[in-house]
């Protein structure tokens, strides 16, 4: 059991924020809007997503055969959460040349919020909760 | 880290900034503002305490922002 009670809608994050229904909301439509933004594909967001919730102590995704657009946007999850200072001037410059700036907006953001999201997680003790 | 913007403004003649360059993905950037005024202006906790955090949070993760 989490340290929350879920508000009674799902047993997962968004249950709980769901004890603040704009927020919850406001959180949902925010991050769909990230999943729905052109600039990158599924794909790429998925990759960034396990490696952010790997950090955190996740399953290991195993990537293999990682294409150098691919490995870009993992490095940036994998430094995210823990070690976002070592972000380098040449990572961003990387990012902006395979996905351009938007595609390198969206992915800061996504991988940013990946982490919140996990931190949340944690902090709630929901793992394994959706 | 660096201390220069690494993505410029997607505003011809602003500057870069937390909105200038997170405005490269507009719909992204109004439901984040969407989500952040909420945070902000809703709920139990009080602005200050919320502002309290928010001051301690920046500084052990070493942001100036």
């Amino acid at each position: 059991m989490g340290w929350i009670q879920s508000s009674g809608v799902t047993e997962d994050l968004t249950g709980v924020l769901g004890h603040r229904p704009e927020l919850q909301e406001k959180f949902q439509a925010f991050t769909e809007a990230i999943e729905a933004d052109a600039a990158l594909s599924p794909a790429i967001l998925n990759l960034c997503r396990a490696q952010v919730q790997f950090v955190h102590g996740g399953a290991d995704p195993k990537h293999h055969g990682l294409t150098d657009a691919e490995a870009c946007a993992v490095r940036i999850a994998d430094l995210m959460p823990h070690g976002y200072h070592n972000i380098e001037d040449a990572d961003v410059t990387a990012l902006v040349k395979h996905f351009g700036e938007r595609g390198a907006v969206n992915l800061l953001t996504a991988t940013s919020f990946y982490d919140v999201s996990a931190r949340l997680t944690k902090v709630w003790a929901l793992e394994g909760r959706g | 880290m660096s201390t220069q913007p690494r993505i410029d403004s997607a505003i011809p003649g602003e500057l870069p900034s937390f909105a200038t360059v997170t405005a490269h993905s507009p719909e992204i950037m109004a439901r984040f503002f969407d989500l952040y005024a909420e945070f902000w202006q809703g709920g139990e906790v009080p602005a200050e305490l919320k502002e309290l955090t928010r001051m301690r949070n920046a500084r052990v993760t070493d942001c100036g922002y």
